[in-house]
């Protein structure tokens, strides 16, 4: 049995190698369970792959859990958890109110990030930035341009602004004065998203780290 | 997590397809390739380049009304204040009373819908909005939401916003 598999694996991985000659393979992890899962390939073709299979593109899957799946990409063994690429972008559904969430991680801490274009930077509503260890109190006082009008608050520089694996440094912030509802989650502006390249195709956002 | 295989697949399939039609994990679907052959017509697009401040701002057409908006993908639909609607022809006491949260406060607004939405020569019906309630402050201009933006392809990057027409397939 044992023999069997690692013959399988071995097999997959010869094949693997074949196909990625191509170049690299992107892989976006949809759903995982045990023994199957399913991939978005090169954002653009959905495969459900179970174990030892392999998909047109070379993509052969070796074991998966509900949690994560293990792949030969490109001839390599790769592993990814749910919702997770391979090529260090980001990819992010829509919510039933078409907006786009994110887990972010404002100088480490995890928090929910809205992505918001019609935001000068990113804004912080005053409770969440107390509870993200925030010391805006030091920041200058100022107004952030927002597409609704301004917003008084006090602006800061956040040392890091993590989506997944795109982390920029150094990003001008404000911490509102308020904290209407919206204010719940980081809302990720123009400071943040200026400095990476998005792609939206429907409900699906793609956030692409700057090169 | 646990994971209920077929709730899961079904809502990726819809997710990623926006129609109705369940996936079947036996099956690989090439989304763009296979069910359309390489349009031959080139798919129209518009540039739009950030302002100072990053926002994205491009003249668009409602109704054929032309009116000056700007980007958002922080809302769900454009967005409208009371005057800019009357200038658009589009009468909010036709839509549903609702909701929302804003930068700025809490506000009432009627959710209509815009038969025709142009920028460039990209064009969206039936294109979901929002309207202010009467005394209640609006946005400085119109919002371009997701509403909208969910009908192209968006490309950001560079200083710039570029709005696709997405294939068809």
């Amino acid at each position: 049995m044992r023999t069997r598999r690692a013959t399988a694996r071995l097999i997959l991985a010869a094949l693997a190698l074949a196909a990625a000659e191509a170049g690299a393979t992107s892989i976006l992890l949809l759903t995982a369970g045990p023994g199957r899962a399913q991939l978005l390939v090169d954002d653009r073709s959905l495969r459900g792959l179970k174990t030892g299979e392999r998909s047109p593109e070379g993509v052969a899957l070796v074991t998966a859990t509900t949690e994560s799946a293990t792949l030969i990409v490109d001839g390599r063994e790769t592993v990814l958890r749910l919702g997770e690429r391979n090529d260090g972008k980001v990819t992010l559904f829509a919510d039933r109110d078409r907006r786009f969430r994110a887990r972010v991680q404002v100088n480490g801490t995890p928090a929910i990030g809205l992505i918001d274009t019609g935001a000068e930077a990113v804004t912080i509503g005053r409770r969440l930035a107390t509870a993200l260890g925030i010391d805006y109190a030091q920041g200058r006082r100022a107004k952030l341009n927002t597409v609704v009008g301004t917003v008084p608050g006090f602006l800061v520089t956040l040392d890091s602004v993590k989506i997944g694996p795109i982390e920029v440094a150094g990003v001008p912030a404000v911490v509102a004065d308020s904290d209407a509802p919206d204010f719940g989650l980081v809302l990720v502006g123009a400071s943040f998203l200026g400095r990476v390249h998005l792609e939206q195709h429907g409900n699906r956002l793609t956030l692409i780290p700057p090169k | 997590m646990p994971v209920r295989p077929p709730l899961a697949l079904l809502a990726f399939a819809l997710a990623l397809s926006g129609a109705a039609v369940p996936f079947d994990p036996a099956r690989s679907t090439d989304l763009e390739a296979e069910a359309a052959p390489a349009p031959a017509v080139p798919r129209q697009s518009v540039t739009i380049p950030a302002d100072a401040r990053g926002f994205f701002q491009v003249l668009a057409q409602v109704n054929g009304v032309p009116v000056r908006a700007v980007v958002d993908t922080g809302a769900s639909a454009i967005y409208l204040g009371r005057a800019q609607a009357a200038v658009l022809g589009v009468d909010p006491a036709r839509g549903r009373r609702s909701e929302m949260s804003t930068f700025r406060g809490p506000r009432t607004i009627w959710v209509v819908k815009l038969d025709r939405v142009q920028v460039g020569a990209l064009v969206a019906r039936d294109v979901d909005a929002w309207v202010v309630e009467e005394g209640e402050e609006g946005p400085p201009q119109a919002l371009l939401g997701m509403s909208f933006l969910q009908r192209f392809e968006v490309k950001v990057g560079g200083g710039a916003m570029t709005l696709t027409e997405r294939a068809r397939w």
